[in-house]
Order: structure tokens, then sequence, then C-alpha cells
């Protein structure tokens, strides 16, 4: 009888070890107290923290619009300093296009198949300390800037097959800013006493000065061709006032807006810019150039975060969950500012902006995202952007 | 002979004493209206384009009785502004002139014309501060006591620069003892205090053509601690605490807005480890790499730089290093 006991007793014990370890098996270890409780549904099962994202108060006249978290994709885990999207020649469409891009750090060369995700090096050769570079249209030429300091350098590297080491030189002068055209030319600012605009045909065309500025810390928004427009500011600070320049066929024009903390970006024959104009708060504007006229959007953004859909007449932009505070932006260049950004879209009519939000990139992701190098494709179909706090490269979908 | 010369003289005496104060008066009177014209007066004298600015009649020396009054600009009348003795416009673009004319009765029912052309014209101070910020850094420099700060004028039109003639000021005294032609740029130190930094660019037989002030205002260096690391170089995120992984790192300090004069011969240079004095990198005395040790915990690691001279041109902070 005793021995029949003793051998229950056992059994019992051997079966609430293996339920023990089903349950931690399943259901992981519990952090507190409710969830173990919530786990054997104890009570109110429902877990605390399964609120719907609540879009941030972007201000007065946004409406919600709606979008579905397949939308949004994370397209590395490796940090990325420049990237391009390759589409099939004849196409127009975005089937078949890949992305390359160039590893922070490295300078190793990567593309990935936006239909099927698979991924392969294009190009090993190292390029230390790689923090910036961009592709001609086609993806046959990179333009990667590395080191800090005395040992910056411009690379222009024309990658051939897997095996091959990119062949590359370097470009002379202290180069700030550059960007590749569509046409495959390489437009980049030098600073010296003063900055000058320059360009060259890739990979090792002769350099031509397109316009020499008389000052020297700009910020240049690259138009898509040598001859332009392109935009030309001094770079912005809340406490100095900015004013915005046109370059066109090497003539500079100035436009009506000035202001404290000026930044703008081309947004087709219209200007985005944000900054504090005649005294009122930090706003942002469109300006028409063709009308010359100026409007007031009813959101705040930081211009360099937004992209141009010329045949929607449609501005997406990433814009801060955080209202703008004192100090803004240059609070936000010496990254002060922590915080993570929605996604925007203000479509441009005759008479007025229709801003509308439409996704929390924090809320979908779960992850801290400060879009920056924002890019809509040819196709205007894919939002491209990278994540300003591991270097990501992230892509939203536009029309699906 | 005597006596009729003295009878003509007296007679002359007479008659200059009867007619000639009247001729002075009528030429009193007549100077008095050719002073009392209408005018035109323009605020502010000098609008940039595309802003308001007002036209207003000054009448009062002509004796104003509220008779009527039209305005023409540009020729084209406009007669919601009829009557009125000051009206609103919109100054034009860049180097496009904007004539207004005004057509005043007076009380005897004379017609007094004014006129006023305006060519609006940018005139940018564009302002460099010559204070240290990271070459990575998307924002501009801002003045600190005692630095350096770099102004250039722009103008769209106008001229040539360099024939222009250039009157700065800095908080009301002028630059250079004067005027001078084609210096579109100056540099100066940064005062205590804030600045009002004052440019009127005039053009050789025209006048005064531009005008514009700015306020510039001192900020105080701050500085950030950013990691180097030998694949992917400076990082552009401030840290304020690091948790130590590897088994070392680089470490900078970046002093914003400190004078790049000071910033590039400090008379200041110190790392601290926690508390202990430290030496820096080599070739670099803003960064310093540090290592784990055997033992685990954290440290205080601290960097001071400063301008013994301008104690104000300098900075110190810290930033905590787990291990």
């Amino acid at each position: 009888m005793k021995r029949l006991l003793i051998l229950l007793g056992s059994i019992i014990i051997l079966i609430l070890l293996v339920v023990v370890w089903a349950y931690v098996m399943f259901f992981g270890t519990p952090e507190s107290v409710d969830e173990l409780l919530t786990d054997f549904n104890f009570g109110d099962g429902s877990p605390t923290n399964s609120l719907a994202p609540v879009p941030p108060d972007t201000g007065a006249g946004v409406s919600t619009a709606t979008s579905t978290p397949n939308r949004l994709r994370q397209l590395t885990t490796r940090p990325v300093v420049g990237f391009r999207e390759l589409v099939p020649a004849g196409t127009g469409t975005s089937t078949g296009s890949r992305v390359r891009y160039v590893e922070a750090g490295t300078g190793h060369i990567y593309e990935i198949n936006l239909d099927n995700a698979i991924e392969e090096r294009l190009s090993g050769t190292t390029v230390f300390e790689a923090f910036r570079a961009d592709f001609s249209a086609d993806g046959q030429y990179v333009v990667i800037q590395s080191g800090y300091g005395t040992t910056k350098t411009t690379t222009i590297g024309t990658l051939g097959e897997a095996s091959e080491p990119l062949r590359q030189f370097t470009l002379s002068g202290p180069v700030t800013d550059f960007q590749v055209t569509t046409g495959g030319e390489l437009l980049y600012a030098v600073r010296g006493q003063t900055t000058s605009l320059h360009a060259m045909t890739l990979p090792r065309g002769a350099s031509r000065i397109l316009y020499t500025l008389p000052f020297r810390d700009v910020v240049v928004v690259w138009g898509d061709t040598a001859s332009g427009p392109h935009l030309v500011y001094p770079k912005p600070s809340y406490l100095l006032e900015g004013y915005l320049y046109e370059l066109t066929n090497g003539r500079l024009k100035r436009l009506p807006l000035e202001g404290y903390g000026l930044t703008a970006v081309l947004a087709g024959s219209r200007v985005a810019a944000s900054g504090q104009f005649d005294q009122v708060p930090y706003e942002s504007l469109i300006f028409d150039t063709a009308r010359q006229t100026t409007g007031v959007v009813p959101a705040v953004f930081l211009p360099e975060k937004c992209a141009a859909a010329l045949t929607t007449d449609t501005l997406w932009c990433a814009v801060s969950n955080q209202e703008v505070a004192f100090g803004f932006p240059d609070s936000w260049y010496r990254g002060d500012l922590k915080d993570s950004d929605s996604l925007v879209k203000i479509e441009v009519t005759e008479t007025a902006y229709e801003t509308s939000y439409v996704l929390d990139l924090l809320a979908y992701s779960g992850r801290l995202v400060d879009a920056v190098d924002v890019l809509i494709n040819s196709s205007e179909d894919r939002f491209y952007f990278k994540n300003r706090y591991d270097g990501t490269l992230w892509m939203y979908a536009l029309n699906e | 002979m005597i006596r009729p010369m003295k009878r003509l003289g007296i007679l002359y005496l007479v008659v200059s004493g009867i007619f000639l104060p009247h001729q002075s008066v009528v030429a009193q009177l007549t100077q008095q209206v050719n002073d009392g014209a209408p005018k035109i007066i323009i605020s502010p004298a000098l609008p940039p384009p595309h802003t308001a600015f007002t036209a207003q009649i000054d009448d009062y020396a002509a004796g104003g009785s509220g008779g009527g009054i039209r305005w023409f600009v540009n020729s084209v009348e406009r007669r919601e502004w009829q009557n009125e003795r000051k009206i609103t416009l919109t100054a034009p673009d860049d180097g496009q002139s904007l004539q207004i004319v005004s057509y005043t009765e007076n009380g005897n029912g004379l017609i007094n014309e004014a006129r006023q052309t305006i060519t609006p014209r940018y005139l940018d101070l564009i302002v460099e501060p010559q204070t240290y910020v990271p070459s990575f850094y998307g924002a501009r420099a801002v003045p600190s006591h005692g630095s350096q700060v770099n102004v250039t004028a722009r103008m769209e039109s106008g001229g040539d620069l360099a024939e222009l003639v250039y009157t700065w000021r800095v908080n009301n005294k002028i630059l250079f003892d004067g005027p001078v032609r084609g210096r579109s740029m100056v540099s100066f130190v940064m005062p205590w205090g804030d600045a009002y930094v004052e440019l009127e660019v005039e053009k050789i037989g025209v006048g005064v053509i531009a005008e514009r002030t700015i306020y510039l205002t001192n900020s105080d260096p701050e500085l950030r601690f950013h990691e180097e690391s030998s694949l992917l170089g400076l990082s552009p995120w401030p840290i304020t605490d690091l948790n130590l992984i590897s088994q070392s790192t680089t470490i900078t300090a970046h002093p914003y807005y400190l004078d790049i004069l000071t910033f590039n011969e400090p008379d200041i240079a110190e790392w601290s480890i926690g508390g202990i004095p430290s030496i820096g990198s080599d070739n670099n005395p803003y960064a310093i790499t540090i290592s784990r040790s055997n033992v685990e915990g954290s440290s205080n690691v601290s960097f001071h730089v400063r301008n013994t001279t301008n104690v104000l041109q300098g900075a110190q902070s810290d930033v905590v290093v787990s291990f």
C-alpha cells in the first residue's frame, strides 16, 4: 500500500513537471503576476498593451487615411549610406525592380531583388569609413564619400563583374555635397573660401564650374540636370536668417522666401519650405514658382524629409510626432531630438493643401524611425527612406 | 548841384522803402508756396520686394484743407483710394520700379502734384560665424562671445557690387571710419551681449538704394561627445552614456560654437577619467581612446576646453561609460 502511494505520488509529480515544461515552452517565462494570471485566463484576459496606434496630433486640418502594415517593409539590416532603385528598361513599372545600395563603413555594394527579396553582393571592394554614396541611374557608377576631416575623400567607382574589384579614382577638392543625375552627370559642391558648384560626366569627364556662390556654408538641393533648377540657401539655424535662391542655367535668382531656420526642397514647379517667416512660429509653406504665390500647409515638416510625386501633385513627408520646440531645427541636426516619424501625404490642389496622416512608423514597425534621405521612385509608387537611428533602408508602397 | 542829387536820393530811399519790403514779402510768399508743396512719405523708406509699405500725403506745409486727393500707381488711377491721405501698397519684385503720383486740391482750388518712385531691392546679409561645428552637422554655426563673425552682403540688382558704396555699423558704431566702395563683406568680433548689424548701400549719383538691419545673439559653447569607430567612422549621434561592449573605443569631444581660433589652439584641452587627468589621442586633443580593464563598473569621462584670455570661450562636460 505504501509502495503504491509512493508510486502514485511520483506519477502525479511527473505529470505536473510535464505540464510546467509545456507551459514554459509555449508561453514563455511570465514577467508579472498579471501576465501569469492572464495566461491562465483568470479574470480579464485581455493584455493591457493592445491599444490600436493613435494618430499623433499633427494640427488642425489633417485627416487620417488608412494603411496596411504590409506596405511598409524594411529592406536591409545593414546600415546604408546611399541607394538607388533600378527599374528594367522600357517597362515603365516597378515590376522586376532592384535596389542597389552601399553599406556604411565598408563601402561594399549590394543589390536586392524586390520581387523575391534575394540579396547579393556586387562589390567587395572596401572603402573605409564610407558615409555617403549615390549611384547613376543605371547603377553602373557609384560615388562614395569616406573619411573625416582632412582624410575625407570622394571616390568614383565603376562596377564590373562581381569578381572584379571596383575600378575607382578619387575626386580632388573638399567635396561637401553631391548627387548623380539620371543623365549620368555628377553634380557636386566644393568648399573653399566660398562654395562652388561643379558638374562632370561620369566616370571621368572634364569638370566644369556651374556657379561660384558668394558664401561658404550652403545647402544645395540639386535638380535633375546640370542646368537646374537647383535650390541654394545658407545652412539653417533658428538664430540666423536664411534666404532662398534658385540656380538655373548659371544664373542665381532670389526667391521671395526668407526666414529663421529656413530649409527647402524642390517639388516640381513648387518649393516646399519651412522656417520662421515674418515673426510667425515655425511653419511650413509651399511656394508656386510659376504663379509666385505662397500657401501655408497645415502640417509642419522638415522639407528634406519630403519627396514629391509629380504626376499626382502630392508631397510625401515624414513628420515628427513631437511638436516643434524652441531651438528647432538646430536641435534635430545635433541629434538632441529622439522621436519617431509618421508618414503624411500633402495633396496640392488649385486652392488648398489637403493633408492626411497615413501611418505612424513606430506603431507599425515597433521601431523608432527618423526618416531621412527620402526618395520617390520614377514610377512614383514607392517611397524609400533611411532610418537615421540605425541607417537601415526602408520602403513604403504608395499605391497598394 | 548837390540839392537835386539830395532830392533824388531821398526820393530813391522813399520809393525803395515802399516797394522793397513788398517784393521781399512776395518772394517769401512764393518761396513758402514752393517749400510747402505736398510730398509723399514712403514708410519704410526702402521697402524690400513683395512687402507692404505705406504712402502718405504730407500737405501740412501747403495748408491742406481736406481737399480732394487722387492716387495714381504706374499711371493707373486707383479710385478706391480717392481722398485717402494714407494708402498701403505692396512693393513689386526686385529691381522693378513703382511710380506713385498724387494730385491734391488745396483750399484755393489749385491742384498740387506729388511724385515718388520706389525701386525695391533684396539686400541679403548672410552671416557665417567662425565657430566650430562638426563636419556632419547640417545646420549653421552660431556666434559666441568674442568669436569672429563674417557677414556677406548680396544684392540681386542695383549694379556691380564692387561699384556700390557700403556703410556698415555694428551696434551703431560705424566700421572702417565711414562708407567704403566695394566692401560687400565684413568681419568683426562679437561684442558682449548681442549685436545689431546695419548696412546702407549707396549707388554713386543715385543715393541710398537699400538698407538692412539684422540682429545677432550670442550662444554659449556646448560640448557633445561622439563615438568613433575604425570602420564606420564618426557616429553622428551624441552620447551621454556609453556601454562599452568591445575591448576599446574612441570618444571624440565636439565643442559646438567654440570660436575657431580657440578650437585650433586651446589654452586648456584636458581629458579626465574618474576625475584623474588622462592623455588624449596623440594627433587629436579632442579624442581619447579608452579600453576596458578586468573589472566591471562605470566611470565619468570628462573633457574641458577653454581659452584662458576669454574664459567664456570654453566648455566642459562628461559622459558616463559603463564597462
